[in-house]
């Protein structure tokens, strides 16, 4: 009798689970409009199960609950102990934010280090170098003869610190120079995935009929726009890519990187590669090969 | 030797997707902490509060930590896309509830299909349930809040609460839902009685 019970059970904890097949689970539901008692088992074993779930949710609601208000007192406290540091800090952030803004101000986005120690020459650092009378061509052909050592010092440098580094390359926007540099980078352990955002779109239109953009199967090519200029560039897109919550960055410069793959520049002087993966876009790590291979070096 | 500093950014939907499956409700609170600040700025524009939106926040959190243990749950957006999808459904939904009138564009978005039929568990009577449970005992509630709810195998349970084996603990759970069925038929029979 107590294993009819125990069978009867499990057939009932199947069923509420769903853990039965269709076909059983038709004939299940056939055994229970027939027999009364059966329906009032299923009926208690759904308020059991109901009972544990809602135990369960509420004692997450209880442990999310401890950890806001844990985390609130940690900050209120804080800002309380801390009332003239505080002030202090937001008053430092604002001089050091003005300062960052009036020295952007009207510059192109040229070289910078990222990490490195010794400053790197700009374009506008060498131009105080030579002087304005000199003979043009004389003065062009020093350029790009310092323009290379300082290259390929820096990636010397480099190559003596960690070899295995990744370097983010950052090229000239005013599209007269192919000046560049390569900048010392914090490691990571993989490609960062690009996401929404790194760049400003101005325009999405799906070059694929039929797909809209947020729907589940997003479009596998798209066409971006982006601020300012209009530079139109494609951009593949994987299924998990949904472009949302653009934050203000803009893109300064496309260039065409080697076997036609789209590198762009940002305002904030960071150099993306945009390469299509099996599903996703990644942000590739710049490689000193790439940029030797790129300039010519 | 390289020291790295590993931020919660750094963390991938995979990863903490795979931890809440495990259990490791550590990732709620990293979640939480994450979308705090974008339910709270759409709660607030959307006619709530800041404690409606933590509440909302829990809520959603709550059907991500149960969605993510069916064995067909596949996430077709990130993470965080998927959170803010559920929390504007359940928004929808209280508003609605509340009587309050609900804007046709605000309505429209092209997300909330990310998180069709989203449930709702805010109504849960919390008190009489959690008054069940205690009376069976920590193990009891452990052992089935485990089998019914995170849906673990046997095996699994007998080695977390440190059973002999899968047999002893499939006995062990027989027992515990016999005390939680009988206090329910009790409270059955006792609103039978008032009726």
């Amino acid at each position: 009798m107590e294993e009819t019970n125990t069978y009867r059970d499990e057939q009932i904890e199947n069923y509420l689970l769903g853990n039965m097949s269709q076909v059983d689970r038709e004939s299940f539901e056939r055994q229970i409009n027939n027999d009364d008692n059966l329906a009032k088992e299923v009926e208690i074993n759904r308020e059991i199960i109901n009972i544990i779930a809602s135990t369960k949710r509420q004692d997450l609601r209880t442990y999310l609950k401890t950890s806001a208000s844990e985390s609130k007192n940690i900050n209120s406290s804080w800002w309380a102990k801390n009332k003239y540091l505080s002030l202090a800090a937001s008053v430092l952030v604002l001089l050091g934010l003005s300062v960052i803004i009036y020295s952007n101000r009207g510059i192109t986005p040229t070289i910078e280090m990222l990490s490195n120690d010794k400053p790197i020459d700009t374009l506008e650092n060498k131009q105080k170098v030579y002087n304005p009378q000199d003979n043009e061509k004389e003065k062009q052909e020093n350029l790009a003869i310092n323009r290379k050592k300082d290259l390929n010092r820096n990636i010397e440098e480099i190559d003596k610190t960690n070899k295995n580094d990744q370097y983010v390359a950052i090229e000239n926007a005013n599209g007269l120079d192919t000046q560049m540099v390569v900048n010392k980078k914090m490691t990571t352990t993989s490609a960062p995935i690009i996401t929404e955002n790194e760049f400003v779109i101005d325009e999405i239109s799906s070059l694929n009929s039929g797909n809209k953009l947020g729907s589940q199967k997003p479009a596998q090519k798209l066409k971006v726009t982006f601020k300012p200029g209009n530079n139109p560039a494609y951009v593949y897109t994987g299924a998990d890519l949904i472009l949302t919550g653009i934050r203000e960055t803009e893109v300064e410069k496309f260039v065409n990187g080697i076997n036609n793959d789209l590198f762009l520049i940002t305002n904030d002087k960071k150099l993306y590669n945009l390469q299509k993966t099996q599903s996703q876009q990644m942000l590739l790590p710049i490689t000193k090969q790439m940029i030797r291979s790129k300039f010519g070096l | 030797m390289s020291t790295q500093i590993i931020s919660d950014r750094d963390l991938s939907d995979d990863l903490i997707i795979n931890q809440l499956k495990k259990g490791d409700q550590k990732m709620l609170i990293l979640l939480q902490k994450r979308n705090l600040s974008t339910i709270r700025a759409y709660v607030t524009r959307n006619q709530g509060d800041q404690s409606d939106a933590e509440d909302l926040l829990q809520e959603s959190l709550i059907i991500v930590w149960e969605k993510v243990r069916n064995t067909d749950f596949q996430l077709t957006a990130k993470l965080d896309t998927y959170i803010f999808a559920i929390s504007k459904n359940l928004w929808l939904k209280t508003l609605r509830k509340m009587g309050r009138m609900v804007s046709h564009s605000f309505e429209e978005d092209h997300y909330s299909h990310l998180a069709d039929n989203t449930p709702d568990y805010s109504d849960d009577n919390a008190t009489i349930v959690s008054d069940f449970m205690n009376k069976i005992g920590e193990t009891c509630k452990q052992l089935l809040t485990l089998f019914y709810y995170e849906k673990m195998d046997m095996e699994k349970i007998a080695a977390q609460l440190n059973f002999a084996n899968a047999q002893t603990a499939k006995a062990k759970k027989y027992q515990c839902k016999k005390k939680l069925e009988e206090l329910v038929k009790a409270q059955y029979s006792a609103q039978d009685l008032l009726q």
